[in-house]
């Protein structure tokens, strides 16, 4: 503690005679402001939180985590998009980041951030009340066609990006839903948990809990490959659906950031995400550590986000 | 068994109890001042945790939790400044006897009262956790909805008059409104403001309410009053008050009840228990007029709820892995960060560390009483500071806590103006109590009513059909009728 | 009292497409607004004559000073992000302390060139210590000017 407030004060200090030209070959030369826009105790900021300590071991440099939530993320991002593109502000893009656009809320777009990485890679997982008795994913699509019924489906929060998926899970499946939109992914869970709806889409580590109780059943998980946390769970696309979209935490800068300072953060990145440290919060938040880096990740984030964006549209009347 | 006993020698090691004093320490201090929260406190300490073995990490997150509930309650009592929320109802009587120079006894019961609180619902979290995570259960949509009617009906009994406490609590309920609405995602009033998106955030609603509106109206006060030196003020004997705390054991036990039930209960909106107890305690007394007026028994309910709380939003958390509120939010991230998943498994894969949390926070609570002890007589001393000097220090701290919130700077003008709607409200009568009761309560109430009845498809028979929901709506509508009498009865005696 | 029935019916006015929980509250505002009107007329037929219209000079500086705090703060929000946090709240210090001193006629610590320097010192001790305390103590970024880490 006493030596990161010295630190702190020393980078301060030093920050108010830095010189632009010198900086960026000896990147970093002051503390880093990670902006989480969202509360601390998300699951973007438990993310953030542990990936601090191995990232400010390779770059050698305090990375002061600041929390700006509101919006759900729109301050956050557009202040983090207002910054110098010198690198010492990044934050955390995630499925939301296009969702916000998507709901015509935000004036930025995707594109104004250079994406410097994906870390964590964690799918939607439909869940439903193991008091329904459905086993499979078959038994739910069946039991609904067949009755004409609508299932009463929580998700976490007006316009967030399990809402988004939500819908567009009921459309690639050819059912109906009822979306009811909670204020957290916490109280959604509850609330299916306790049997009030049927069933939840969210991601795995709001469910684990509840899938490890037996009160809910995994049914689908819309991931690529299985995930780690629900490895019973059947992907999407194992169901024969052509559908696959992930939740996705990363890290993103405003663009215009030099490819020494993005070149930093990458070998950082790669550093952290084999620290035990790191996989072990991994594991207990239900993520999958899958980075990605440069053009790859300019291609992920090209085609998740235009996904995102044509379904949150949807929402907007 | 022997997990207690594994638990016992996993807390009782030198460097565990240093990290859960240093962690309640910083939660007294950072809980006491305005705008900055248990759930800040938490994430502070967080990085630090993580090179520690799990029970010295979390036992020192849960000092910082208990600290910051507690800590909330010294400013609320000497300055008129909730620092939480959960201290709101506590400045109703801790502040009026403070003014009435018996600072050092409001803080003495408040000590006391929030001990016996936490101590109170540890107990609980220890014995019953499972079965009162079983009824929070079955809170869905028509029971959250029928919670927030029966804590609105509380601002009939917080506030002096009852149309302007209904005034007060209605303009709270507009004004939570403002923001993306819950359920269909539409703005509101927010005027293409980033900011309000969410909306209205509580805290600069909160300290501008409370803490601008008081020193607006201290300013006001100053040229009238001035001649009295303070650094002269006498004060009376500052020490905790055991006596006078169990006296009042009825209201000590029931809104210790309350506030444990009402913590375990997921997005119940937490700060209400201070109030709902608050209430109970003004119902259950003979003497109903004095509460508002500097009356011990307003503070121990308030109290004792608001530390209750604590053990009460662990059992969610705990047994179901369900954090109720953003301070427990952040200590699960922790938790999980420390490898720990909470839920059902824990108790059974990994029992000596959850009952080396459960000692945890004992112990917290020791330390919670031991340092509000020794720092009472720091504390009252604040009152010695000369007032013009107080003042401006009070607008500074109030103002950087706010902007600390989120540094975004709109908060500090929404502070401004809720300072000065507040400074209004108190003038004419109104009090700022029911805005704030309103403000937490409207989304909850709002959202679970929607919610209610798109589960329902439309059917409004919901809220009467299911018997937790109709025995709060039933119970709110006796204590509103009960409250008219008591009113009514007390204006004619006094005629 | 103005001030309540100016805002109900601003926010009111701007309506977006509504949605019933928010005309319920609007309804009851001006519902109670009138039923209030009513009991503060009643109120003031009760009290008429009895402490109205006392303008003196005494009752005018507590609303003059009310005005220059909040001004004042105001002001303080203004130049919190531009001038960082130091200098703004030494400055705030410093003038709502004056503003007190100045307005209260009979204080004796006056206003000597000393009483000013104490008091320039004391507004730069606090709000150093406030901005220590908050930006190295609970990790709090506060905005600065950039020179000299303050």
């Amino acid at each position: 503690m006493k030596k990161t407030m010295i630190a702190l004060s020393l980078a301060v200090g030093a920050a108010g005679f830095t010189l632009q030209s010198l900086a960026d070959s000896n990147y970093p030369e002051r503390n880093i402001e990670f902006i989480v826009p969202w509360n601390a105790g998300g699951g973007a900021d438990n993310v953030v939180r542990a990936l601090q300590n191995p990232v400010e071991e390779v770059l050698g440099t305090n990375i002061v985590v600041r929390n700006l939530s509101g919006g759900g993320g729109a301050v956050g991002f557009s202040r983090a998009l207002s910054a110098k593109p010198d690198g010492y502000v990044v934050t955390i893009p995630t499925n939301a980041t296009f969702t916000l656009e998507g709901l015509g809320n935000v004036d930025f777009t995707y594109t104004d951030f250079e994406y410097i990485a994906r870390v964590l890679v964690e799918p939607y997982v439909l869940a439903v009340n193991s008091g329904k008795g459905w086993e499979t994913l078959e038994d739910l699509v069946d039991h609904l066609q067949e009755n004409d019924a609508r299932l009463m489906v929580g998700a976490s929060g007006v316009g967030s990006s399990t809402h988004v998926m939500a819908v567009a899970l009921a459309e690639e499946l050819g059912v109906e839903f009822d979306v009811v939109p909670y204020d957290s992914g916490a109280n959604a869970v509850t609330a299916a948990m306790g049997g009030h709806i049927d069933a939840v889409v969210l991601n795995p580590s709001e469910v684990v809990s509840g899938i490890e109780s037996g009160r809910l059943t995994a049914l689908v998980t819309t991931g690529d490959e299985r995930s780690g946390a629900i490895s019973q769970a059947p992907t999407m696309l194992e169901e024969g659906y052509d559908f696959s979209v992930s939740q996705w935490r990363g890290v993103a800068a405003p663009k215009g950031i030099s490819q020494e300072v993005e070149d930093r953060w990458v070998e950082a990145i790669q550093s952290a995400v084999e620290s035990p440290e790191f996989q072990r919060a991994a594991e207990m938040m239900g993520s999958d550590i899958m980075p990605l880096y440069g053009d790859e990740l300019d291609e992920f984030v090209e085609r998740t986000a235009r996904l995102m964006i044509d379904e949150a549209a949807k929402l907007r009347q | 068994m022997a997990d207690y006993l594994d638990a016992f020698g996993l807390v009782f090691q030198g460097y565990v109890l240093l990290a859960i004093a240093g962690g309640t320490l910083l939660g007294l201090i950072m809980g006491a001042l305005p705008g900055l929260t248990a759930a800040m406190a938490i994430a502070l300490l967080l990085p630090l945790t993580f090179g520690m073995p799990p029970v010295m990490g979390i036992g020192m997150l849960l000092g910082t939790l208990c600290g910051a509930i507690a800590g909330g309650s010294v400013s609320a009592t000497l300055l008129n400044i909730p620092g939480t929320p959960s201290s709101v109802a506590t400045t109703l009587d801790a502040f009026p006897m403070a003014r009435k120079g018996q600072a050092g006894r409001a803080l003495g019961i408040a000590i006391v009262a929030s001990f016996l609180g936490g101590i109170f619902s540890a107990v609980v979290l220890c014995v019953l956790a499972p079965p009162i995570a079983e009824f929070a259960l079955r809170f869905g949509a028509p029971e959250y909805f029928a919670l927030s009617i029966f804590g609105l009906v509380i601002i009939a009994s917080v506030a002096k008059s009852l149309i302007k406490g209904l005034v007060a609590g209605l303009i709270g309920l507009l004004l939570a409104t403002v923001g993306t609405d819950p359920i269909a995602g539409v703005t509101r009033f927010t005027y293409g403001n980033y900011s309000l998106l969410t909306g209205i955030n509580l805290l600069p609603a909160l300290i501008g309410l409370f803490a601008v509106s008081q020193v607006l109206a201290d300013v006001v006060d100053y040229f009238k009053t001035e001649k009295a030196d303070t650094s002269k003020t006498k004060l009376d004997k500052a020490a905790p008050r055991w006596l006078e705390v169990i006296r009042s054991w009825k209201v000590l036990f029931s809104s210790s009840v309350i506030g444990t039930i009402v913590g375990a209960i997921p997005g119940a909106g937490g700060s209400i228990a201070s109030f709902l107890s608050y209430d109970q305690a003004k119902k259950m007394s003979k003497t109903p007029e004095k509460f508002g007026t500097g009356h011990p028994e307003g503070i121990v309910a308030s109290e004792s709820s608001n530390n209750s709380l604590v053990g009460g939003s662990l059992i969610p958390m705990l047994t179901l892995g369900v954090p109720g509120e953003a301070a427990t939010a952040v200590l699960m991230g922790g938790l999980m960060i420390q490898g720990i998943r909470p839920g059902p498994m824990l108790f059974a894969e990994q029992g000596a560390i959850i009952y080396g949390i459960f000692i945890a926070f004992f112990v917290a609570n020791i330390f919670m009483l031991m340092f509000q002890w020794f720092g009472i007589r720091l504390f009252v001393k604040v009152l010695q500071i000369p007032r013009k000097l107080l003042m401006a220090m009070i607008l500074v701290f109030c103002v950087i806590g706010v902007y600390a919130v989120d540094s975004d700077i709109f908060n500090v003008y929404l502070m401004l103006g809720f300072g000065v709607l507040g400074y209004f409200l108190n003038k004419y009568g109104f009090g700022t109590a029911p805005v704030i009761l309103g403000l937490i309560l409207g989304p909850i109430a709002e959202s679970n009513l929607r919610r209610a009845l798109l589960q329902s498809g439309g059917d409004w028979s919901v809220f009467v059909m299911r018997p937790i929901s109709l025995t709060f709506l039933a119970v709110a509508l006796i204590f509103l009728v009960f409250t008219y009498w008591q009113n009514t009865r007390h204006k004619t005696l006094l005629t | 009292m103005e001030s309540f029935s100016i805002r109900g019916s601003a926010a009111g006015g701007s309506l977006p497409p509504a949605f019933f929980p928010k005309a319920i509250c609007t309804l009851l505002l001006v519902l109670l607004s009138v039923s209030l009107l009513k009991l503060i007329y009643a109120t003031a037929k009760h009290n008429e004559g009895c402490q109205e219209a006392s303008f003196s000079r005494g009752s005018v500086i507590p609303v003059v000073s009310w005005l220059v705090v909040f001004l004042l703060l105001v002001l303080y929000a203004v130049v919190l992000e531009p001038l960082g946090y130091v200098v703004s709240t030494a400055l705030l210090v410093f003038s709502v302390v004056g503003t007190l001193v100045m307005l209260s006629p009979g204080d004796e610590s006056g206003i000597s060139a000393k009483g000013i320097a104490k008091l320039g010192a004391f507004s730069m001790i606090v709000s150093l210590l406030i901005f220590f305390l908050f930006s190295q103590g609970f990790g709090i970024i506060l905005p600065t000017l950039g020179v000299m880490g303050v």
